[in-house]
């Protein structure tokens, strides 16, 4: 190390022991903060307990530390609504009412009924084809055909690998597979996967635990390497190849998605020039 | 429940003005910072028993929540909602107290992810090892991260020192 790195070192540790960094906080700030923190929790109670009212996404931005979304460089060039799916017809948070006492929870584990997914999912094992959406594959529109990826390992909407959408995580995990908690700032659990029974490494999000249900099962499965879908939307894939993939696909200022089963979604980050990055598979009645 | 609450509640009173400090830190401003805080804190204590439980450390566990979240530009899409949920919570901050600071100012102008292992770094005294934990990421990447940084803080500095001495080249030497 130079004598210009020990001074910069130095430096460095000085600003950052300055006194000058505290902030004083508001005297109701403590207060403020524990009623948002029942808030939050109230809403998680009322979404889970409204099993057959519950019909719309909640993946509220607390996704903060989710794999390659946050931990490539080039994030910042990303898209900058790329994976939210704000776009989904309701919100449940405006959905059902906030009491907390609310019975009748979803058990854990249990898929709820169709959600409010725009457009028919497709079938199950069958890609939606091009035809129908005639109005974006007509040769006269002058579009390519989409590219068949194949690149990377396949994510669909069973899952990735041994690790599937709906495993309870917080038991034996699945075959193969590796999960170490990591700190996330959502409601939700994180784990970091690796391991020979998935195809990649990458993170899944366990949904909350709540007075009734428990929870830990996988609502978020996203991949840190490139993968691709069943239907072959993987990196490189436009934006115009999925809508065309999938009816139901979806942006709106948020982001591209599109439906992978009644109770699932995928989710692409594209970058500034609609390419794919990244896919990440996300139960639609999920809360992180 | 309540009691739970009761429980996060004085540990929030008791953290307070460290994870203020912290964040500001590692957003380089009162206002961020404040948000910031308030963000990982109503979230973590949505679910405190189960941090509790699952962690030894809850207040590394919420620096770590903080870094990550600050690293993601995620954060900032859900803060509109939260600040105008709760628009009375920000705490009374003063004007940037190192504006006239030229560390301070290079800092700001580092990408987030690359500010926050400077932070975990310099701040928090982490080993690449223990930052890689922290941020998810390899330690190969926190080594190309911290290089960057510090080549960036080396490029910004020289390049205002240039600003103050006009007879100096950008490498703060005397020209003729």
């Amino acid at each position: 190390m130079s004598a210009l790195d020990d001074e910069l070192d130095a430096e460095l540790r000085r600003l950052f022991g300055d006194e000058r960094l505290t902030v004083r906080p508001k005297t109701d700030a403590p207060e403020a903060i524990v009623a948002g923190a029942r808030r939050i929790r109230r809403r998680r109670t009322a979404m889970m307990s409204a099993s057959g009212a519950v019909v719309a996404v909640v993946l509220v931005g607390g996704s903060l530390t989710f794999g390659p979304f946050r931990s490539q460089d080039n994030v910042a060039a990303m898209n900058t609504s790329v994976l939210q799916t704000g776009a989904l017809p309701q919100t449940v948070a405006g959905s059902v009412p906030p009491d907390p006492t609310a019975e009748n929870p979803v058990p854990g584990g249990e898929s709820p009924p169709p959600t409010s997914v725009p457009g028919s999912p497709p079938s199950a094992g069958k890609p939606t084809t091009t035809p129908n959406a005639p109005a974006k594959t007509t040769p006269t529109t002058g579009k390519p055909a989409p590219q068949f990826i194949t690149t990377g390992g396949l994510i669909s909407s069973a899952g990735f690998g041994n690790l599937k959408l709906d495993a309870y995580l917080e038991g034996t995990p699945p075959s193969g597979v590796t999960l170490t908690e990591t700190p996330t700032s959502t409601a939700c659990t994180g784990y970091n996967f690796s391991g020979d029974g998935v195809p990649g490494a990458g993170f899944v999000a366990a949904s909350p635990s709540t007075p009734n249900t428990g929870g830990g099962y996988a609502v978020m499965i996203v991949p840190n390497g490139p993968v691709h879908t069943p239907e072959g939307i993987g990196k490189g894939s436009t934006k115009d190849d999925v809508k065309q993939k999938y009816v139901g696909a979806g942006e709106n200022e948020s982001g591209l998605y599109a439906p992978a089963s009644a109770t699932s979604i995928y989710q692409f980050a594209v970058d500034g020039a609609n390419v794919v990055q990244a896919i990440r598979l996300v139960k639609t009645n999920s809360d992180c | 429940m309540t009691g739970e609450l009761t429980d996060f509640g004085e540990f929030v009173h008791a953290s307070l003005p460290g994870l203020l400090r912290y964040g500001h830190a590692l957003t380089g401003n009162p206002h961020d910072a404040a948000d910031l805080v308030q963000t990982v804190l109503e979230k973590i204590g949505s679910r405190w028993a189960h941090v509790q439980h699952k962690t030894g450390d809850p207040l590394a566990y919420i620096r770590r929540s903080m870094a990550n979240a600050h690293v993601s530009r995620w954060r900032r899409i859900k803060r509109e909602n939260l600040v105008a949920d709760i628009p009375d919570t920000q705490p009374h901050v003063p004007a940037d107290p190192f504006e006239h600071e030229p560390l301070w100012q290079a800092l700001r102008g580092l990408p987030p992810r690359q500010r926050a292992v400077m932070v975990l770094r310099y701040y928090e005294g982490l080993s690449e090892v223990e930052i890689a934990a922290a941020l998810s990421i390899s330690q190969g990447t926190v080594k190309s991260q911290a290089s960057k940084a510090i080549a960036s803080l080396r490029t910004k500095l020289a390049a205002g020192a240039g600003e103050a001495h006009p007879f100096r080249d950008s490498e703060g030497r005397e020209t003729s």
